[in-house]
């Protein structure tokens, strides 16, 4: 049931985006991981439009990672535009920044973030986010392989 | 848009106005007339005047309403105005002409030499006072770039570098059967290169949010300060023969968090510094200009000069133009490690409390950091300008 749900990475920086899905592949992630390069393709994809118009709109991804300053559409804009809709509201979003900027961090808890990550993504510190989401039901760890 | 300076005068009487304009010619400003107050206080709205002249006499609104009026007004709240009076105005209407907002008398008939080196001076202020908001515009400019300019450190250079670190660090976890010996080392030392540069990074901002951050004046109590410093020193390393001799009762008027990195720095500096020597004695106190061994020319010298000494490795005096300077170092990083910005913020500091800073140094002799805090009343707090 749950395990189809996608884990949505939105980053530009092609460097960490490999950091990221290294580490998640690295930890056992079994969820299929949907990169979208930039705020724009992340919407389309959450609204089911663009070049994802063909995809189940009912399909919510289990999370979001969201990097904060994206070409476009930057994560801010996202995140309001997200929050802004009836179903995508209760999204789980985890805003991705490369600074512990105090203005940043208020402004996506202000538009409702539910989790704030450095880059490049800890996995001890996605982990921790993911368990106060709640959402490790949704996350799947693979076993330890055999 | 002309840069001419522009005056309202305002006069009920034709003849009068026209006198008055041909007068103003030698001043070069622009002559902007008006034949009653509600002329003038249309005149207001399109224009950006230096000074009004206002005849006292007119029907309906007379000078004394007009100039009261103007004073309501945000954007002619300080605009100058001269009073034209037929004769010296008794006692009372001075004081009503004061209460309504005026600059100056001029009585009539006027001497025009007079009135045009008065109209001058008002010119001149208000020439001074465009500049001063110029330089204060141009101020906020450059501080909104800075900090932008940290912004974009803070990000863009930190992206390149998680590139470096993180991919280095994968080749040393997961890819090491791969790589030989020697392959392995230039692997290591990537990662210590950029997690150094990162630790630039996060100082170069520090340094720079120290020197924008507000200050919150107060009694700060530095011996106090010092002992706390002094502890935490030794208790991340407590193998150390370190005696330190801080003199009690040490207080100066300024920010606590300032004082707190500046003290922090230098104390942290002469235990660095003292770390290869086997005994070692760190000093703070507080003297007079003139006793500290290496008095400051540029303040006074019964100024309080506050010191912290060490008996460690010291510098060469002949490279101490360079010791605040931020990234210099008079020491490799080897020997002593660090990334040259501490006695920069140290000096920030110092600076920002409106005093100064030096410093004696002999190799292998030690070291001395001298730095005056003007207490707060004597500068009235305007030192450190609103920013």
């Amino acid at each position: 049931m749950n395990k189809n749900r996608v884990i949505l990475l939105v980053e530009d920086n092609p460097d960490d985006e490999k950091l990221t899905l290294l580490g998640l592949r690295k930890n056992k992630i079994a969820n299929e991981i949907v990169v979208a390069r930039d705020g724009a393709e992340a919407l389309d994809y959450l609204f089911a439009t663009g070049r994802y118009a063909e995809r189940d709109r009912s399909q919510m991804p289990a999370v979001m990672l969201l990097d904060l300053h994206l070409p476009k559409i930057d994560g801010l804009e996202v995140l309001r535009r997200v929050r802004a809709d009836e179903q995508l509201k209760r999204l789980p979003v985890v805003m991705l920044t490369s600074s512990n900027e105090e203005k940043d961090i208020v402004d996506s808890y202000n538009l409702g973030a539910n989790s704030y990550v450095r880059k490049p993504v800890d996995f001890d510190e996605f982990s921790e986010a993911v368990r106060q989401l709640g959402l490790y039901w949704i996350i799947l760890n693979e076993g330890p392989p055999a | 848009m002309s840069d001419r300076q522009k005056i309202l005068i305002v006069d009920d009487r034709p003849p009068n106005l026209f006198a008055l304009e041909k007068t103003l010619i030698a001043t070069e400003a622009e002559v902007v007339r008006a034949a009653s107050g509600n002329e003038a206080l249309a005149a207001t709205l399109n224009h950006d005047f230096a000074l009004a002249i206002l005849d006292v006499q007119m029907p309906e609104m007379d000078g004394y309403e007009l100039a009261r009026l103007l004073r309501e007004a945000p954007k002619t709240r300080s605009l100058p105005i001269v009073f034209l009076t037929a004769a010296y105005p008794e006692d009372e209407k001075v004081i009503e002409g004061y209460k309504s907002g005026a600059v100056d008398y001029i009585v009539k008939p006027y001497n025009p030499a007079v009135l045009i080196s008065k109209v001058n001076v008002f010119l001149e202020m208000d020439r001074q006072k465009v500049e001063l908001r110029r330089q204060r515009e141009k101020l906020a400019a450059v501080n909104r770039e800075l900090e932008a300019f940290t912004y974009s450190v803070s990000h863009d250079l930190r992206a390149p570098l998680r590139a470096v670190s993180g991919f280095s660090r994968i080749l040393l976890e997961d890819h090491t059967s791969g790589l030989d010996e020697e392959g392995k080392e230039c692997a290591g030392r990537i990662t210590a290169a950029a997690s150094r540069m990162e630790r630039l990074i996060d100082d170069l901002l520090r340094l720079s949010s120290l020197t924008r951050a507000e200050m919150k004046w107060e009694v700060v109590d530095l011996s106090s300060m010092a002992e706390k410093i002094a502890s935490e020193l030794r208790s991340e390393s407590n193998d150390r023969a370190v005696e330190f001799d801080i003199m009690s009762g040490i207080t100066a008027d300024g920010d606590s968090s300032l004082l707190q990195a500046a003290l922090g720095n230098l104390l942290g500096n002469a235990w660095k510094y003292t770390s290869r020597h086997e005994r070692a004695r760190i000093e703070f106190g507080v003297t007079l200009n003139a006793a500290c061994g290496f008095p400051n020319p540029e303040i006074g010298a019964d100024a309080q000069v506050y010191y912290v000494r060490d008996d460690g490795a010291g510098f060469d005096m002949a490279y101490a133009g360079k010791l605040f300077g931020p990234f210099q170092r008079l020491h490799d990083a080897g020997e002593f490690p660090g990334t040259g910005i501490g006695l920069a913020t140290v000096q920030r500091i110092v600076n920002r409390h409106g005093g100064r800073i030096w410093a004696r140094g002999e190799i292998e002799k030690g070291a001395a950091f001298f730095f005056s805090l003007p207490a707060n009343e004597e500068n009235g707090g305007t030192r450190d300008e609103q920013e």
